[in-house]
């Protein structure tokens, strides 16, 4: 035993080092790249106070750019909204009993440039926000909730590589898992998908609504371009991403009552 | 001492600049990262022992993390850092070694030493943060690849903050007027 001490007192310096990287590697092990708990609350409220003065400046910048694009989002919104009404029901999107609800928020900051990127959207649990919902950026799927404060919230996007998601070729192909890969912000990889799958470049890839975060039918990307392995089974497939990051601002978050008791009735058969 | 505690406030200072102006500092998506905060470890002086300044590296990382919201990289990196920054500064000491207050600087120093050591601490931090982040043996070349690059920017900002607001040498010309007024 005393050898053992005196070991460590003659190699203190190796052993705190040692021990600060475990401190440190299992902080970000814990979270999986996903900052969250009360550690990320009070990273966020820190930050956000500055970033929100800072943001105001950005947006001015902006503001002619934000127009154009709310005039096209408000746009798209009343050409859907005319063919929800000629159509009494659409069978493909928003096709449950309950509908989606969505909250409209603002990015005030986020990272587009790291391995595991991060959103801070302006709206917390006082909106109605909580961690699981996902959220959309001009109609696509752009990232889901981690962590919320009472007026701020975390999102993970599309562009985190520790996270897959849940799509499907067009709206009636085959399901599988998009994963991003860490190099460019415009594109992700689907992978799982059978060799026999007709794809072609061009084709959408939708949510297939298996997650609960999204309904099915939300647009995600387009295909690039397909890469085939002669020894696998399966056939990976680039995707063009939709939601433009770089220049992610305005965004709404869906949320639906079923979710969560879906959610309750899966958390009761795990225990 | 009075070296420590203008190296520790320097330090603050680096971080502060680092968390409020700074994180924006993301240009080439992602291969150049601006880490200001290395310059305040860098300028601190050789009289630390190297426990405290492995805790330093620790605790600078880990309020990084703690705004910043990326949960445990800055802390892993800053503590790798400061492991190593006693045997990197081993490669540029002169043959009699640092004096007890030394901290590096272009006016002690010369340009030289100052960018090997800026290189050498920023390259260290650098790569350690992108290598953990990626966490895979095939972006590891990305991880060098964005730490040169972010390398390249960081010491030439720490050059220009260097030559700008480094010591300066006392002027030799007498003040003094010769007149009685």
């Amino acid at each position: 035993m005393r050898t053992l001490i005196q070991l460590i007192i003659r190699n203190h310096r190796l052993v705190l080092f040692v021990l600060l990287e475990i401190i440190a590697l299992s902080w970000l092990a814990s979270t999986h790249a996903h900052p969250r708990g009360s550690l990320a609350k009070v990273g966020m409220e820190m930050s956000t106070s500055w970033t929100d003065a800072l943001g105001k400046l950005i947006n001015y910048k902006h503001l002619k750019e934000n127009n154009s694009s709310l005039l096209i989002d408000n746009a798209r919104l009343r050409t859907e909204n005319m063919s929800y009404r000629s159509l009494s029901t659409s069978p493909r999107l928003f096709n449950s009993g309950d509908s989606w609800k969505s909250t409209p928020a603002e990015i005030i900051r986020y990272s587009t440039s790291f391995k595991n990127n991060i959103l801070v959207a302006n709206q917390g649990s006082l909106a109605g926000l909580k961690p699981g919902m996902g959220m959309l950026e001009n109609g696509v799927v752009a990232g889901f909730i981690t962590e919320v404060s009472v007026n701020h919230s975390l999102v993970i996007p599309v562009i985190h590589l520790s996270t897959t998601w849940s799509v499907r070729l067009g709206y009636g192909g085959a399901v599988g898992l998009l994963k991003w890969s860490g190099e460019s912000v415009e594109y992700a990889t689907l992978t799982d998908i059978p060799l026999s799958e007709h794809i072609l470049p061009g084709d959408s890839v939708i949510t297939s609504g298996f997650q609960g975060t999204f309904p099915s039918g939300l647009l995600v990307g387009q295909v690039e371009e397909l890469i085939v392995t002669e020894a696998d089974e399966f056939q990976s497939v680039t995707i063009k991403l939709s939601a433009d990051y770089k220049r992610i601002h305005y965004v709404e978050f869906l949320s639906k009552e079923s979710t969560l008791e879906i959610d309750s009735l899966l958390s009761t058969s795990s225990l | 001492m009075n070296a420590l505690i203008r190296s520790i406030g320097i330090l603050i200072l680096t971080c502060l600049l680092q968390v409020l102006i700074f994180r924006y500092a993301i240009f080439a998506g992602g291969w150049i990262v601006i880490c200001f905060h290395i310059y305040g470890l860098i300028l601190l002086p050789s009289e630390l022992s190297k426990t405290s300044y492995i805790l330093i590296g620790a605790v600078v990382g880990a309020l990084i993390d703690v705004v910043l919201l990326t949960g445990g990289l800055h802390m892993a990196a800053g503590v790798f850092t400061c492991f190593m920054a006693p045997w990197l500064t081993t490669f540029i000491a002169p043959r009699e070694g640092f004096t007890k207050e030394h901290s590096i600087s272009v006016l002690h120093d010369g340009w030289g030493r100052f960018l090997v050591l800026s290189s050498l601490i920023s390259f260290t931090y650098m790569f350690s943060l992108f290598a953990i982040e990626g966490w895979k043996w095939s972006l590891l070349p990305n991880a060098i690849g964005k730490g040169i690059t972010s390398t390249i920017l960081n010491v030439i900002l720490f050059a220009i903050v260097q030559g700008l607001f480094g010591p300066k040498p006392k002027s030799s010309t007498n003040t003094t007027s010769t007149y009685h007024w």
